[in-house]
Parts: structure tokens; sequence; C-alpha cells
């Protein structure tokens, strides 16, 4: 893709501002933008893990690929998940609960929505999609979004895709000044809601259990006609929105130069789609959640590595292990500085953002999720503090969730089932 | 073989089935002025019938399925261009249960609705047109709904799978109406019109229906379920007509067409799609081997891994009509060059499939000798006899193997880098000093080992790491060696074969035992199957024509549930 | 026995295989085809290159007299000092290079120094002085058939070396790369024909009792009909299977004998397809082959024999190549190959036609198959498969 157009921040254009720089002319608040970034396989903690609570914070080894933007980085350390009586699903049952609060019976599927779905129904109704979902590995079932029963927002794998999606015909350029609605988007509207008001003759003919699923599927339908009608509004002018150009020829796969530069086309147009007010909500997922990055010319993979290692006796850690959790932050790292290369109003993207990084193990070598390792970059247009070392100490990992929806505005005052229920925001993080 | 008249025509083939199917040909449309009305509509009486039964089973189209369905039912010029929203597999189960309870997302709708679209412009285009439109509209700039009537009519009854109600048929000339509106194009309205009818869940989702308080399905339901389940598509014109008939309500008349679609070749589709599913092989396509370590498994092996193995199924189970069990035992197979490679044979043709035969003895026998199985289970940079031993567990004798236990403690199991420990069986049986791990191991491992001269990628070799690999196993208490002996006591097993029977049984149901599929049933297909000489035609016909197949099933909360069932409260 | 005797044991009924190609499911399982045979003591390898073996030893011990002429050198040779000095100004740049890259190696007529080195009289380049080379002893010390020349000794002390293929290009940039540097772009260019399967040869043996000593084997090298398999890190690689070509030109067969695991041949003559940018073929005179049969199957050794001069510098003299592109005063060459030539003494004019040369040969196991798909030549060490073992 054309990396020149994406990074290149131009001034404020102040006509567009209001005099504080913090709002749009219009009156209309900068908007808050929340996103997830999924790692998988953990960390070493005590590489990892600062010493030091609070603000200023020490960086370990594995932290110093992201220490570049450590005054907008939280640490989140020592926010427990708990199986909940259930078996703990190896891989599985920390990232589920971190994004869903219950605790999964099976290794498939999410048990209720997550929430950043949730999050999404709260902010992201007035954007052409909803939520966007990638991953930089060759696997769209790479995705810890979704509304429960059965179904995965599947992840996109595909620059080319993805910008296709984003910046195809359908894409109403905000930084063009003329706007006609196209009569083909309004006929497609009318299909659109056509096809919506079929719920109620279908519903009345089906069971319980797909009643559930004709929900989702109007409910989609109805996100596909709030799509359409946006395309038929005049886009509000956005000072960080370029058009960028077609990604050019890819590749997909598990190694991890491959999956590193995949990672870039793909938080860069998702950066630019957030910029272009086409969602306000995005997951990422970086690998897997049970890693299969590869070094070349190694015979084994992350997630084995993490098991089959030896700790080095010498240094005390799995070098091979502690070399991809160093890939990951240095990821991470990426996807921040690209969000922060966005000037918007006072700040950046960055700052106007919300986004919460996790894992689904803590030491992967034993499939730990005590301490479930997360982190939260941005300021949410100062709705929370950042910068910070949180030391949990026990306290279930749902409390993060729990805050974030609230900090984005879900009416919400307790989250999470079972031994993962709780009623406590990391007070902390709020501003 | 082309379930839909126009189909053949479109390729210039048989315009007097067109003639019969559609009332006017492709080339003598009927000019609107000459015929004020349209082609007299059919009644809708059956649609409004079947239209009002309560739905009992909604199951998602498969991307196979979906394809299929639009080739069929438009010609296969017609492409379908988009992403499909994966069907969830369950944990130890088949995608086709998966669908029995998969939701549509906002991504996944936003895809299809894109494809419908897609599929509906082509269908509408100029080039197109004719062959599906019975009619010309009186102003092609304005909406003509006896025009759009008899067109929906038609396509209707293809695209649901039954025919339409009136109230549906009104819908759909309603809304290809306000989409000629804006657009000022009627051809636009009615390819709208159609989008909508593709996006509808009543295409998406196969809607099994029943009458309130039946047992059975509904024939429109039946008919869906014989043809994916034997031809991964939709039915054909002659099972809808049996279908109205009423035939699929008598056991002669079911038995009839269950016949007929045994007798086709598109019945190869079918045990395609079944495999694919029963033995995970779509996963095939994203293995990957570090190009260092494997020079050989590039792209073009990758492609050919399951082909292989589908067609070494077809033409034992279908062309060959062996015993299921000699799945494991085969030692006829096909090859590409690039497979060659591989297999370390010779291939003589340059491009594409010839048939190759092991010899006697050989370990390179059955499905645990291809390269696609050994491949897919298997690590990136070297084999695994425990993820091969677990697929063989789970994929192939539907024995689920517990997960490992969240607080595994691996730090006795040094990296395959060891100097000391050099094949598979002395890092495993290492690991396997832990009694928390030797536990599953044992149920696994010894089923993988006998593979491991079989690398990574599926090529053969005698050492690792330059010692000796010892190939010796244990199956159901019995000793043996290598892959062949693995594949031999496999063979003469009821594990394999009662697997694949119960996963037929889930795969043309979409339920799972545990969830309404009878026990009962499935242990009697089960005896019936070895009966028959485990036949997999014989197999599909006893599924087929079962009373249980066409079986309504009961669901709670329903306000028409069925009776007859033992779970579920009636309402 | 002749190669164009060996005898067709493999079936009619691989037509039928062969028919198979491209059928989808159903309809191609309909026919059969029984499963091949591999033929006793044949066995097939894919040549993975043929390339000049380079010799590089010190600059001052190969090239005494220094380098051969570049087309800039050997241009600026014919001026006078002061217009040396002038012509090498920043400001003359473009004027130089219109004098050496077109005037100098273009006549009025419009030939080019490298297609038509013929047409140009230039004096014979400078040639490598030294002693050593890669190579074999091909005239036995017989003056017979040869004419006059000298002789190297190998790296590895063999003596008696004939390569006048090396004395006339040995010190020419193209050959000996940078100074201080890898060897020049002679080899590579080569390496990289075989690489990319744009030149391509197979190797069948036959009757090999003994892969350690064989007082007779029959040797087969032929163009591939088929592109060697390339695999993920963009290698040839092994165990493929390829088809020989039907043009009897590109078939060559000879006898020899393995001694201690080395397979050498007795004299033959050889023609293979190669590409050059355009269709071209290596042709080697009296070529014997020294082939060691490495534990892993594969061959690796040296092919030694006479070629034309033009034959010779085909890298060179190619069409596609111009004397521009390459920076060779080709025609000085050619006028050095005629003098330097040592073979095929024509007994009329009692001038040497040919010259000595070596090329490093490789070849890894591959099933080989005649051009109509019968199998004749199975891959040298494929491991046993049986579940006894």
């Amino acid at each position: 893709m054309n990396g020149a157009a994406v990074t290149v921040a131009l001034p404020a254009l102040d006509c567009f501002l209001n005099d504080s720089g913090t709002a749009w002319a219009s009156g209309a608040a900068l908007p808050v933008r929340f996103g997830t970034w999924f790692w998988g396989l953990g960390v070493t903690e005590d590489r990892w893990k600062p010493t030091k609570v609070g603000s200023n914070y020490d960086i370990g080894p594995e932290l110093k690929p992201v220490e570049a933007y450590k005054d907008r980085i939280s640490i989140l350390s020592g926010f427990d998940v708990q199986a909940d009586g259930k078996p703990a699903l190896p891989h599985f049952t920390g990232a589920i609960v971190a994004r869903t609060g219950t605790a999964p019976s099976a290794p498939t599927g999410l048990p209720a929505p997550s929430f950043d779905v949730l999050i999404a129904d709260q902010i992201g109704g007035s954007n052409r999609f909803r939520s966007l979902d990638v991953t930089s590995v060759k696997d769209p079932n790479n995705s810890i979004s979704g509304r429960g029963a059965g179904s995965l927002n599947p992840a996109e794998i595909s620059p080319a895709a993805v910008y296709a999606r984003l910046f195809g015909p359908e894409f109403a350029d905000p930084t063009k000044a003329d706007f006609k609605p196209d009569p083909m988007v309004m006929a497609r509207r009318s299909v659109l809601s056509a096809i919506g008001e079929e719920r109620k003759a279908l519903e009345q003919l089906v069971g319980v259990s797909d009643r559930e699923k004709l929900d989702q599927y109007f409910t989609a339908v109805r996100q596909a006609e709030q799509q359409v009608e946006i395309q038929l509004r005049k886009p509000d002018p956005l000072e960080a929105c370029r058009v960028p150009g077609q990604p050019g020829p890819e590749e997909i796969g598990n190694q991890i130069e491959v999956v590193m530069a995949n990672h870039k086309l793909m938080v860069e147009l998702m950066a630019m789609a957030v910029a272009c007010n086409q969602t306000r909500v995005f997951n990422v997922s970086f690998n897997q959640l049970q890693s299969a990055l590869t070094r070349l010319g190694k015979t084994t993979a992350h997630h084995q590595l993490t098991h089959e290692e030896e700790v080095d006796p010498d240094v005390g850690y799995q070098p091979g292990s502690t070399w991809f959790v160093e890939r990951c932050m240095e990821a991470f790292g990426q996807f921040i500085g690209v969000l922060a290369s966005f000037k918007e109003g006072d700040g950046t993207l960055l700052d106007h953002s919300i986004v919460l990084a996790h894992s689904e193990t803590n030491y992967a070598k034993f499939h730990t999720i005590d301490g479930l390792p997360m982190m939260i970059a941005g300021r949410g247009g100062g709705r929370i503090k950042s910068g910070l070392h949180i030391a949990g100490g026990g306290t279930p990992a749902t409390r993060v969730g729990l805050t974030l929806q609230q900090v984005m505005g879900v009416p919400v005052d307790a989250w999470g089932t079972g031994a993962n229920r709780t009623d406590k925001p990391v007070s902390e993080l709020l501003a | 073989m082309t379930p839909m008249g126009w189909r053949v025509a479109s390729r210039g083939l048989a315009g007097a089935i067109l003639i019969g199917l559609l009332g006017c040909t492709t080339t003598q449309q009927t000019p609107a002025s000459q015929a004020a009305k349209p082609p007299a509509l059919a009644s809708t009486a059956a649609g409004d019938a079947a239209a009002s039964r309560p739905v009992v089973g909604l199951r998602r189209l498969t991307e196979s399925q979906y394809r299929n369905t639009i080739a069929d039912i438009f010609g296969d010029d017609i492409q379908v261009r988009g992403r499909f929203e994966q069907i969830q597999r369950p944990d130890q189960g088949l995608v086709a249960v998966g669908a029995s309870g998969s939701a549509i997302s906002a991504a996944g709708f936003e895809q299809y609705e894109q494809m419908g679209r897609g599929v509906a412009a082509q269908v509408l285009d100029p080039a197109h047109r004719t062959l599906f439109l019975p009619c010309a509209p009186r102003d092609p700039a304005r909406a003509d709904a006896d025009c759009a009537r008899a067109f929906f009519q038609k396509i209707g009854r293809y695209v649901f799978r039954r025919p339409l109600s009136a109230n549906e048929l009104t819908f759909y000339v309603q809304v290809a109406e306000r989409a000629t509106e804006p657009t000022g194009d009627f051809h636009t309205g009615l390819s709208l019109g159609l989008s909508a009818m593709l996006s509808s869940p009543r295409f998406l989702y196969r809607m099994e229906r029943a009458e309130a308080g039946a047992r059975e399905l509904d024939a429109w339901s039946k008919a869906s379920r014989l043809s994916y389940l034997l031809w991964n598509t939709t039915p054909d014109e002659a099972l809808l007509d049996a279908s109205g008939r009423g035939d699929l309500d008598t056991p002669q008349g079911l038995a009839r067409e269950v016949d007929r679609l045994l007798a086709s070749p598109r019945l190869e589709n079918g045990l395609r799609a079944f495999f694919t599913d029963f033995m995970l092989l779509d996963r095939t396509q994203s293995v990957a081997k570090d190009p260092v370590v494997y020079p050989r498994f590039d792209q073009l092996v990758v492609k050919d891994l399951s082909e292989q193995t589908l067609r070494t199924l077809a033409d034992l189970l279908l062309v060959q009509e062996r015993p299921y069990p000699e799945v494991f035992t085969a030692q006829r197979t096909f090859l590409t060059r690039r497979l060659g490679v591989i297999y370390d044979v010779p291939v003589s043709s340059p491009t594409g499939w010839e048939a190759y035969e092991f010899d006697a003895g050989d370990d390179r026998a059955g499905l645990l000798g291809q390269a696609g199985f050994l491949a897919l289970y298997s690590h990136e940079g070297r084999s695994s006899p425990t993820l091969r031993g677990k697929a063989i567990r789970e994929v192939l004798l539907c024995q689920p193997v517990p997960p490992p236990p969240g607080n595994v403690d691996f730090s006795g199991f040094n990296d395959s880098g060891s100097v000391v420990l050099k094949t598979a069986r002395e890092r495993l049986n290492r690991h396997n000093t832990d009694p928390v791990c030797a536990g599953c191991h044992r149920i696994t491992d010894p089923l993988g080992l006998p593979l491991e001269r079989f690398d990574s990628t599926g090529a053969f070799r005698n050492n690792e790491n330059g010692a000796k690999i010892d190939v010796s196993g244990t199956y159901e208490g019995q000793a043996l060696e290598g892959a062949s002996g693995m594949g031999l006591r496999l063979s003469k097993s009821r594990s394999p074969t009662d697997c694949v029977s119960r996963r037929l049984a889930e795969y043309a149901t979409g339920r799972e035992q545990e969830h309404g599929l009878p026990t009962a049933w499935v242990a009697a297909l089960q005896e019936r199957f070895a009966a028959d000489g485990f036949r997999y035609r014989a197999l599909l016909r006893d599924i087929a024509t079962s009373p249980e197949f066409g079986a309504a099933p009961a669901l709670p909360g329903l306000k028409t549930a069925a009776m007859g069932t033992s779970q579920g409260v009636r309402q | 026995m002749t190669f164009a005797a060996l005898p067709r044991r493999a079936l009619p009924l691989l037509a039928a295989a062969a028919a198979l190609v491209g059928g989808v499911g159903w309809m191609a399982f309909a026919k059969d085809s029984p499963r091949q045979p591999a033929p006793d003591g044949s066995y097939g390898f894919l040549v993975t290159g043929v390339v000049p073996a380079i010799y590089k030893g010190t600059e001052k011990g190969d090239c005494p007299d220094g380098r051969a002429h570049s087309t800039l050198e050997a241009y600026l040779a014919t001026q006078t000092p002061a217009e040396r000095i002038r012509l090498q100004k920043p400001e003359n740049a473009l004027e130089l290079e219109k004098k050496y890259k077109v005037d100098f190696v273009t006549d009025d007529l419009g030939h080019d120094i490298c297609r038509q080195p013929e047409a140009f009289d230039r004096a014979p380049a400078r040639i490598a002085g030294g002693r050593t080379s890669f190579g074999m002893d091909l005239d036995g010390g017989d003056s017979a058939n040869t004419c006059a020349h000298g002789e190297f000794q190998s790296p590895t002390g063999e003596t008696g070396v004939d390569n006048q293929f090396y004395r006339v290009v040995g010190c020419t940039n193209w050959w000996r790369g940078a100074v201080g540097g890898p060897p020049g772009e002679a080899g590579e260019g080569w390496r990289m024909r075989w690489a990319t399967g744009d030149s391509r040869a197979v190797v069948v043996l036959r009757g090999v009792d003994d892969w350690r000593n064989d007082d007779h084997v029959e040797f087969v090298l032929a163009t591939s009909k088929d592109p060697a398999p390339v695999g993920a890190d963009g290698k040839v690689i092994a165990g493929g299977s390829l088809r020989m070509t039907d043009n009897p030109r590109w078939r060559n067969s000879g006898t020899g004998r393995i001694r201690d695991g080395v397979l050498v041949t007795n004299p033959m003559e050889v023609a293979i397809y190669m590409r050059m940018g355009t269709d071209s073929e290596i042709r080697i005179r009296h070529a014997r082959f020294r082939l060691k049969i490495l534990p892993n199957g594969e061959l690796d050794g040296m092919v030694a024999g006479y070629q034309k001069p033009r034959e010779a510098l085909a890298k060179m003299l190619a069409g596609s190549v111009i004397s521009t592109d390459i920076q060779l005063e080709c025609a000085a060459l050619y006028k050095a190959a005629h003098v330097y030539a040592d073979g095929d003494r024509d007994p009329q004019t009692g001038k040497c036609t040919t010259l000595s040369t070596a090329f490093e040969f490789f070849a890894k196991p591959a099933y080989v198959f005649e051009h109509d798909g019968t199998l004749i030549a199975t891959r040298q060490s494929r491991t046993v498969r049986t579940a006894s073992q």
C-alpha cells in the first residue's frame, strides 16, 4: 500500500474543528474509538511485567519494543481468569473469558457475546461498518469476536480484500466535495429494509434456538441497512482521512516476517478506515490463540517451542520463546505507532482511541491463565489515564472488560458469569 | 444430470426442455405487445401450505453447497464472487452439524448480500436474462408486476426448494417494484428482487419444515435432505416434481428417487462433500511446511493433497465398490507429478492425475499412508505421533481424546534439537514419565508411532536424526508394525466402520447423537452396514430410505412442536 | 546394447494412463492403469547443472600478463595517449560511450563483434598463462589428432590436463570476475539456465549391477521434455518424473565403467538443448564424463571434451547477447580460439578445429520416462518401504 499516504499527517484544518480542537465545528465531539489487539502465547512474566506499580514503570526485555509509547500504554498484571468449574481449555479459556466474561465449556465458538461487540452496538451504529476484524495469519477463524451462538465474526486475512471492502466502489470519500446519493444504493436500501420486514413472519414459525439464529440474521440485515443509509448521507469532512492506494501483492502465511509485513498492511488500512470514519471498532488478531508462528529454517513453531524448549539455566528463560514474544510486542508497537501517526484535532488517532491488547495465557509453557497479560493503549479522548502499571492482585480479569464497556458508554454495572462475574471496575484507569 | 432445464439450454443443447419449463424459448421471447398477459401462473396452493408449516430445523448452506446450488440453478457460467463466513465445526463433530447451529454475523451477511447481488446481476444481464425471463416487460424502464410475478414464481421454486406462497410471491414482486423506482430499470429492479431472495434465510438456510404435530418432515424438506446428502446440491427438477406429487411420502416413491440419485455420477459430489467434512480435508489447504526443512513441499503439493484422498475414496467406494475397511489398506491411489515427488514414485503424465498402485507389502497403503493425512497431522517442522494418533482416534474412530490438563508441566519434554533423544518415540517416552501426561498419550501415541516413518510432509524415511525408527505400535490390544500394519488392524476393526456410519447419519440429519439423533437407529445402521459388507452406497441407501432420515425433530419452544419424541415439552 | 535399441518394456496401457490427464473424477476412474514396473538396473537422474569449470587462483599466477581487454580497454588502446586522456574526461563521457559501445564493436555493414566475430580483424586476446586449471587429460599425450599446446595441472594434482578454452577466456572479466571477488558471471549465467529450467536434461544409467565397481554400464544423456520441478526454496528438487525428448539429435549414448564409486565414460558425442536467450545447444565432442556417485544418489563431477570455437564461446556469441552488455571483445577471443585450438586436426590444413574444455556436471536422482510415457529408469537410492523391515 501507499505507505506515505498513510503516515504523513497534515496540520489540523481549523475550519473543521472547534476552538479547543476537541470537537468538530458542528459541535459533535471527536469520536472515541475502541479496538482490541490479540497476541497468542503470552509472555515470560519476569521479562515482561514491570516491577514498579504506577506511573513511570520499568521496562523489561519483552516490553522493550513498545518503550517508545510507554506514556500512552498501561500494563495490567495480576488479573486472573477463572475456569469456573469447567475444564481449563488450554489456549482458549483465558482469551474467551477476557472477551466474553464467561468460561467456555468447549474449545469452539463463543459462550456469550464478546464485549467489543457490545461496545460496537453502543458506538458503531452511525458508521458504515459496525466493526472490522482482521488477522495477520492465514486463518479467517482466528477471531475472538462475535455474538455467541456458534458464530464468530470472521477475520479478514487478505489486505487486498480489506482494501476492496473498505475503499472499493462503495466508499463515499469524505474528502470529496460533491455528493449525490447513488440510485443503486437507494434501491438496495429498499431491498434490505424489505428483507427486515420478514422478521415477524419467519420468527413465529421457528423454535427457540432457531429464533436466536434468525435474530442474529435480522440484526445483521439491520446493520447492512444502516451501512447503506450512511452511504446515502453526505459524509463529514475528516481531517485525518486519506484514501490509500491499493495494496501491492501480498503473501499470507505463518512465517514471522510474512506475518509482520501482513500485519503492517492490515493495521494501516484499518487505521485509515477509522480515520475515515468507516468504523469505530476494530479487532486485530496478530497470531493465533495457539500461535503457529514459525521462523524460517527452524523446525519448531512458536507453540511447540513454548512447551518443549527448556528454560536455559544460564539465563533463566526460554530463549526461542521469548524471541517470539518480543516479535509480538514489536507488532503491537507497530500498530500503536500507526495509530499515533494520524494527527487528529489536538492529538492523534491513538489519543482518541482505547485499544485493549491481551493474550490467552500468561506463561504458555504451563498454560497459566492467572495474571493474564493485558495492555491498554490510548487515552480515549481523555476518558482514561495512561502510562500506568496496574497490578490486579488476583482480582478478576473481567474487571477490565467491565471498565472498558463503561468507559465506552455501555450501560452495564456488572459483567461476566459465575466466578468471572464482577461489578468492580479498574478505578486506577478512570480519568 | 442437469436439474434445471435452462442450464442445459444455456449450453445450446436442449431447447425443448426449456420450452417445457418456461413456456417460451430463449429466442422467441414473448413481446409484451403481443401478449398482454404473461404466461399463466400456476396455483400457489402448494406454496401456501409449505410456507405456513413450522420450521423445525435451520441448516446453513456450506460454501460448496451454495456454489453448487447457484451453478445448478443458473448455470456454471454465473460467477459467485465473495468470501463465505465459515461454519464453525463443533468440537469432535461435523461442519454439517455445525451448520444446524450456525448464525450469520453482520460481516457474513454483508458478504452474502454482495454475492447474491452479484449473482442476480449476472442472471438478469442482457446475455443471460432471456434464458430465465419467461416474458418481457411492457416498458423496460418501469416495473411490470405480471412479468416479475412470472419470473419469481419460476425461479423461486428453485431458490427456496419449494413453490412460493402467494404472499411470498407478492412480496418479491413488490421488492422488485420498489427497487425499480430509483433505478428506472425493470431488469435492475428484478435483479435486486432476486438478490433479496438469495439473501433470504429461506435460501441461505435449508429450512426444514413439518406439519404441526407431524412425525415427518414435509416432502420439500425431505427432497432437500436427499439432494444435499447425495449430491451436495439443490434438488433437481425431477426431485421437486416427485415432492410435489407426494412420492417422497411413500416408501416406494422414496426408494425410487433414492435409487435414481444413487445411480447418478453426481453421487461423487456427495461423497466428496461428506468425506471432506468427515476427514477435515478442507484443512489440508492451509497446511504449510517450513520451506528450508522441506523444500519439496510447496503450494503445488498442498493443492493436490485433498484431491488425492477424494479421488482415491471415490474410486474405491463408488467405482470399485469395495468395502469401506479397504480405505485403510488400498494400494491403489491417484497421483500428480508433484505428489510423485513426495511419494518418491514415477508419474508419467506431466500434468493431471494418474492411477498408481503401490506394491503389496509397501508401507504406503491406505489413507494412513497418504500425504494429506500425514502432513495435516504434523507440525510445520516435524512429524507428530501424538497429533496423528489423536486424529485417528477422534476423526476416524469417533473416540474423543481428553484435552491436556490446563496445568500440565512440560519441563520434562526436551525440544527436537536434543542430541540425546533422537526419535519421537524416545522424546515421548521421556514425556510419559509424568503419569498426568501418560494417561492421554497412551491413548494417542501407540496409534501415531507406527506412522513415524513418514515425515512431516508424508515423505518416507527410515531414520530420524541418524537413529533407526521403531514403528511398532498397538491397536485394540494387538501389536502391529508400521503404517501398513496399522491400516490392516483398522481394516479388521469395527470401530472405523461404526464411526463412518455414525458420522454419515449425523451428516445426513445435521444432528449429533447427543442432540436428537436416535441412538438405536445409528446402532441399526452400523449393524446393517456390516451385514451389507460395508458397501458405501448401501449405507447411503439405508440412511436415505430410513424413516429416521425424514423424521421431524421435536423442538422446545416451538408452539407447534412435533409429537412422538421423548425430548422437548409440548406446549 | 545401444540406447536406440532399448527394449520397450513398459506398457502400451500407459497411453491409457496418460489419457487420464485432466480427467475429472468419475469418468477418469472408468479406465484403469496397471502400476508401472521399474526396469531393473536402470537408474534415472535429472541434470541440475552443466557449468563451465572455472578455476580462479591468484591473479598473478593465472594471468601473468594481466586481464584480457574489455571493449573499453581495447578501444582506448587503439588511441593516442592524449586522445585517451581527452576521452576519459567526464564531459566527453557520451562521446566515449558511443565510440566504444557502438563504433568500435560494429562495422560499416552492421556486423556485431560478438554475433559476427569473423567479420572483425582483431589481435588475439590476452590468454591465461598460468599452470593450473580444471579439466582432464583428453589426448593422453597422443599428438596424432591434436596440435601442440601447453597442458595444465589440476588443482588436485592431475597432470596433462587439456583445457585450451580456459587458456582463451581464463583472463577475461566475464570468466574471472572482479579481482579478489568470486568467479565471474560465466558460471553464474550457466547455473541459472539450469536452475530456472531453461536448460533441462536427464541421464539414464543402464545395466548397473554394482554401484562401487561395474565394468560395463550404459550412459545416456538426453534433453528432457519436461522442466525440472522446483521446490519451495527455489531449487531444483530430486525425485521428480521427467520425459526424455524424442529428438534423436539430443539423445546421446555411450558406455563406461564404475571404479570405486566413480563413473567414467568412454569418449562420446554430446549434444543437448540449452536455452541461451534463444534456442541453442551444447555440443561436446569426444566427451568423457567422470562422475562421483554420492551416497544420496547424486552425481557430481565433470565432463570434458572438445568444442568448436563458436560453440565454446556460445554464451558470448549467442544471438541475444551483444558486446555492449558483456564488454567482451569477442572477435579477439575468437581469434585466440583459433590460434590455441588443440583438437580435431584437419588433415588437409593441418590446423586444429576444436578447443579442449571442461564443465562441472551435477545430477540428482529422478524417474525418467520415454517421451511416450514409458518408464525407463527408476531413481537411484530410493528408500525401500516395507512394513517388515
